[in-house]
This record gives C-alpha cells, sequence and structure tokens, in this order.
C-alpha cells in the first residue's frame, strides 16, 4: 500500500511519539522508512580548534547519533529504513526527500496543528499543504 | 492500529480514491470503516410534489446512494463497513462521527489543501482532528 514512507524527526518526545506510531504503520503496511532530519549548520571556526578534535565538531555530528539509533529502533521492529540528514527547514528536508525517493507516504506529528501557532506555519501544516503525496499527521502529546 | 478509521465522501472521484485509501488501511488492520456522508437539507422540501415521487426529493437520497455504492465496495474487499449520513456541514460531519465512535484515524483527500487561506476540507478536518488524519492524494 505504501512502499515508500517518509517520516520527520528531531530529538524531541513529540516527535519520537509519532516516529513510533510511523514504525508500526510501516510495519503494518510492508514499505521502507525513510528517516528524515534537518539541522542549522555550527557556525564553528575550525582554526579554534585543535586537530585532534575537529572530527568531532562535525556539523552533522548529533543528527547523524539520532538518525543511527532510530534507524537501529525501526531495524528491532523488523522495518527497513534509510536515513537522511537535511540543512534545510524541516518541511522544505521532507518534501525534498519526499519527491527525490518517489514517496508514496509522509509521516508528520501534529505539534502545532492546534492553537495559535497554526496560523504560523508548524511543519504538518505547511507539510500538509505542500506535500506531492499523501501525508499521516499522527496525535502527539 | 488504526481499528476504527472514518472517511468523509461524496460522489466525487476524488471522494472515491480517499475511500479507496481507507479500504486499504482497514484490509491491513483488521478494523472497520465508517463512511460519512453529508448532505443540506433541501429548502424547498417535498412539497408540491405529487406523493408518488415524494420519495426521490427527498434531500438525503443522492447521499443514501453514495453510501451504498461506496460500503459495498469496501465489503467486497473484506471490509466491515458502517454508513453514517449526516446533515450539515461535510467537514464538521466527520469531525462529529469521528467522535463520537472515538475513530483512531481520519482520512479525508487533498483537494482544495492547495488553497493556503480559505478554508477546505481537509484543512478543517487536519486542525479538527484529535486522532490521526490521513490526507491522501487525490488532486
Amino acid at each position: 500500500m505504501y512502499n515508500r514512507i517518509v517520516v520527520g524527526v528531531d530529538d524531541s518526545s513529540t516527535a519520537h511519539q509519532a516516529f513510533a506510531q510511523a514504525i508500526e504503520f510501516a510495519k503494518m503496511s510492508g514499505g521502507t522508512l525513510h528517516i528524515v532530519t534537518a539541522y542549522k549548520p555550527k557556525p564553528v571556526n575550525e582554526a579554534d580548534i585543535p586537530d585532534e578534535f575537529r572530527y568531532s565538531m562535525a556539523s552533522t555530528g548529533e543528527a547523524d547519533v539520532l538518525l543511527r539509533r532510530l534507524a537501529d529502533e525501526a531495524a528491532a521492529h523488523g522495518v527497513a529504513s534509510e536515513v537522511h540528514a537535511a540543512t534545510a527547514d524541516p518541511a522544505d528536508a521532507l518534501i525534498t526527500v519526499a519527491d527525490r525517493e518517489g514517496a508514496d507516504l509522509i509521516v508528520v506529528g501534529n505539534k502545532g496543528m492546534k492553537g495559535k501557532r497554526r496560523m504560523l506555519g508548524s511543519v504538518p501544516n505547511s507539510v500538509a499543504h505542500r506535500a506531492n503525496c499523501s501525508v499521516l499527521i499522527l496525535p502527539t502529546t | 492500529m488504526f481499528q476504527t478509521v472514518v472517511v468523509g465522501a461524496d460522489d466525487s472521484p476524488t471522494a472515491a480514491k480517499a475511500v479507496d485509501a481507507a479500504i486499504d488501511v482497514v484490509a491491513l488492520s483488521g478494523g472497520t470503516l465508517h463512511v460519512v456522508s453529508a448532505y443540506k437539507p433541501m429548502a424547498r422540501g417535498a412539497a408540491g410534489v405529487p406523493a408518488e415521487f415524494r420519495d426521490s426529493v427527498r434531500p438525503d437520497s443522492a447521499v443514501l446512494g453514495v453510501l451504498d455504492e461506496l460500503s459495498a465496495r469496501a465489503r467486497l474487499r473484506g471490509a466491515t463497513v458502517e454508513p453514517h449520513d449526516q446533515r450539515g456541514d461535510p467537514a464538521q460531519a466527520v469531525l462529529d462521527v469521528a467522535a463520537r465512535v472515538s475513530a483512531d484515524l481520519v482520512v479525508t483527500g487533498s483537494q482544495g489543501m492547495e488553497r493556503r487561506i480559505l478554508s477546505s476540507i481537509p484543512n478543517t478536518i487536519a486542525h479538527g482532528a484529535t486522532c490521526a488524519v490521513l490526507i491522501v492524494k487525490t488532486d
């Protein structure tokens, strides 16, 4: 039914609630998860860092650790995944990866869909309006 | 997951796509599909219509036809279906049924989502639902 499922994550607990449901849905559907996180590169002046620590300041560090952990979690549930770290606005990152991978579904948590932020372009709202495929918005607390 | 699924429907091709996507979900989850169709009662009613034709102008007759057809389609694929004909606004009708049956998923077509400012049915559902919402790409 849904073979390529893009799911957006960050290090928040609400994102993890949505991710856990996304795993369950991917397992039911028999699809591959494409786990996407967006991050801002840190403005680090490499000249200030001793050579032996330079590798640890790579701006993808935290994003890569998060993606690796979530890919392991999906694998533990028997769900195949690919990971994508993007330096972009989260909604743009999700739509770009979905288009590139030919995704048939984007999964996001509902954070920002209620209350005053609904007018301010939350990630789920932006994705729901701009996606070129179906979108599943999952409830989180 | 997704044992109680609600989908809104009318007689449009895009609504049929949303219903098909909802059937796909319950076919996998083994859940129950609630198909909701809304109607606005006609102002004139059946007054002035000969008694033998009064049934044919009942305001919900078209709605019942749609519900029958879509429900049959779901049953053909082995799904358990409950039809709901509701008076009033389509988005509100879907949200009302979702609350009443304690739905864990609402499915809607994406028609109208590209209009960002004006309210559309999927937009109202996406913001108003307390459960998961699947917006099926239909346009």
